[in-house]
């Protein structure tokens, strides 16, 4: 805030209308009342929150560049995926620290393959791809049902470290989820990829007028977002200490809530990684809050889909609209 | 032989194929109460489908539609049981709540993709309120509703022969059905109707709410009990129902008979696994799959189109095959 005062008011006023401010001012909201309601350690919530917190922004980061690229475009199969990649990585790794970095191998291409599938009933079978997701994602639920009963072991302990640990106070999870949002930041506003991915979200005639092979931008846009939730399964195995059907169930509307909390339109076109970060950070310290005043399962779902649909409302015609 | 161009025709001869597969397997489905046992796990299916019908002709899909079913579900196996007004109350208020949703897509103008996502948390966090674990009753009058049988007509066939005329008849002779399909089509005609895009918005949520509570009191009286999550599989077979019925995501267009016959199609597919020793897991992937090819097989036109055109390099493809994406609007 001193900051702030401290500038000109161009840059205030530059803050006061940035997008992700809600998310911002919605985590640190949040994390003063559970302090205050809480008897916990404050910056012991923050840890929690963050480690949380950033299986759902990893899950995020995947979806910012399906959503950027605007056109309708969203993935609903990032549930699924990162289920059945928690059960596939169980089975290889089966307690053998040895066999991580094939399993992630493994488990990647997986889901590489899945986006490759989505992307192509997208682009060739012109399915809407609202019901494409979602269509694969049922496809692949019934993989992972049929094939769980025969899944044992863990993912290691050198996962689960990197899922649960931290250094210096800092955990490991918050501290991948930090860099590669600086990573996804720097691809999409500085990378040849990542502009393409923006022009296509504003325009796509005007993006293929350009030269840009909308088609090509679209299929990787969705095998990243598939590599990123498989890959979140393969650690969030490591942080629940196991695979279970319902691991991945919050991460459908996790995945795209923070992408719009996070001040990216979900019409494309504009796309904001840390504020993914932070809008994941409120969203986990808001689950952290509703579990403190022991509201049941069914409220916390209203109170969840509720902000979401307030911030919609408050986002506004020209924000979503974008032309 | 013009009907056969209609694009309902296809799902009805479909239905019809799938009961003649199953006829053919069990004869038993062919009495009287084959028939009933059969065809009534289709009724809410069918009403789910011309819900989705309403709103996808308005140009929107509903993917709150599973959500909302399993809460009517929730308050028909709870409410009614404490009184009937309190039933009443909490359905009111849920139609009320459906409206508030199209007001919502309507006066900020997002995306009803998003919006109807959002609220189906919000519908499944009401279901959980009303009824935290699968259990409650149904109430007597609602099962004797669905199981009153005219002798010689079966129930179900009776239910959905009244569903597909009277939706037929709401959305192609009434004037709010002609708006709603306008909706769908170009927001201007709506307004050359002298009519408001936002009221016309709030009556499709409307219908589609009614349409959705009458679903609801079709599950409660076959499952005879309440379960929150009971709906879910619904929305997906929604869309199929709709699309493989004739309709399209672009709107301006709706199939009532179409939605009717394809949620009955959908209904023997789902029954299959009874038939033949499937595991239920595989109907989901089957359903899915199921989708795929329905909405596959309406763009096997365009792609043939596409290839062809491709070959010759000629750049005007991009007119083909660049659909208005749902939702997005003009």
């Amino acid at each position: 805030m001193s900051r702030v005062a401290e500038r000109s008011s161009g840059v205030a006023s530059r803050i006061a209308r940035h997008r992700a401010l809600p998310a911002v001012v919605g985590a640190i909201a949040v994390w003063v009342s559970v302090a205050i309601i809480g008897d916990g350690s404050v910056f012991g919530t923050l840890r929690s929150g963050a480690t949380v917190g950033a299986f759902v922004a990893l899950t995020g980061l995947g979806q910012l560049f399906v959503i950027a690229a605007g056109n309708g475009n969203i993935d609903l199969s990032v549930p699924y995926v990162l289920t059945l990649s928690a059960y596939v990585a169980s089975g290889l790794v089966n307690g053998n620290n040895a066999a991580v970095v094939p399993a992630a191998l493994a488990v990647a291409g997986i889901g590489a393959l899945i986006g490759a599938v989505n992307a192509t009933l997208i682009l060739v079978l012109e399915l809407p791809p609202i019901v494409g997701t979602l269509a694969v994602g049922f496809v692949v639920e019934t993989i992972y049902l049929e094939v769980s009963p025969h899944v044992q072991g863990n993912v290691g302990s050198f996962v689960g470290t990197v899922a649960t640990g931290g250094v210096s106070g800092v955990p490991y999870m918050a501290i991948i989820a930090i860099v590669l949002a600086g990573l996804v930041s720097l691809v999409l506003t500085r990378s040849w990829f990542g502009r393409q991915v923006l022009a296509l979200g504003q325009s796509r005639p005007a993006a293929e007028l350009a030269g840009i092979r909308s088609g090509l931008v679209t299929f990787a846009t969705y095998v990243i977002c598939a590599v990123s939730a498989s890959l979140t399964g393969f650690l969030l195995a490591g942080y629940v200490g196991g695979a279970s059907p319902d691991i991945g169930a919050s991460y459908q509307l996790g995945s795209i809530a923070v992408v719009v909390l996070g001040g990216c339109l979900i019409a494309g076109g504009v796309a904001n990684a840390p504020g993914v970060l932070a809008a994941s950070l409120f969203i986990t310290l808001l689950v952290t809050l509703t579990d403190l005043i022991h509201v049941s399962a069914g409220v916390q779902q209203i109170i969840e889909g509720g902000i979401i649909v307030l911030l919609l409302s408050t986002v506004g015609k020209e924000r979503v609209r974008v032309t | 032989m013009r009907f056969l161009r209609r694009r309902d025709v296809a799902a009805v001869a479909l239905a019809l194929a799938l009961f003649g597969v199953m006829a053919s397997v069990q004869p038993g489905i062919l009495t009287a109460t084959g028939l009933d046992l059969t065809l009534l796990g289709m009724v809410p299916l069918a009403f789910a489908a011309v819900a989705q019908m309403i709103v996808m002709a308005g140009g929107d899909i509903d993917l709150s539609l599973g959500s909302a079913m399993g809460l009517v579900n929730a308050i028909c196996a709870t409410a009614f049981t404490k009184s009937v007004w309190v039933g009443v109350g909490e359905l009111v208020a849920f139609v009320v709540g459906y409206v508030l949703m199209g007001a919502v897509i309507e006066f900020r103008r997002l995306p009803a993709l998003i919006v109807t996502f959002a609220f189906s948390f919000i519908w499944l966090g009401f279901a959980l309120v009303v009824l935290p674990t699968p259990g409650g009753v149904a109430p007597a009058w609602m099962t004797q509703l669905f199981s009153y049988s005219i002798p010689g007509i079966p129930e179900p066939i009776l239910l959905l022969v009244v569903l597909a005329a009277a939706s037929w008849l709401y959305l192609q002779r009434t004037r709010t059905g002609r708006l709603i399909r306008s909706l769908g089509n170009k927001r201007l005609a709506v307004q050359q109707f002298a009519a408001h895009p936002f009221s016309v918005r709030l009556r499709m949520y409307l219908a589609a709410g009614v349409v959705l509570v009458l679903g609801g009191f079709s599950l409660t009286a076959e499952s005879s009990s309440g379960d929150p999550n009971s709906g879910q599989s619904y929305l997906l077979l929604s869309i199929a129902a709709v699309v493989i019925g004739g309709g399209d995501f672009a709107g301006g267009s709706s199939w009532p008979i179409g939605a009717v016959a394809g949620a009955v199609a959908l209904g023997f597919v789902s029954s299959l696994d009874s038939f033949f020793q499937i595991s239920a897991n595989l109907l989901f992937a089957l359903q899915g799959l199921l989708l795929i090819v329905a909405l596959g097989l309406r763009r096997a036109e365009v792609l043939g189109q596409w290839l062809f055109v491709r070959r010759r390099g000629d750049r005007e493809e991009g007119a083909v095959t660049q659909g208005v994406l749902p939702g997005e609007g003009t």
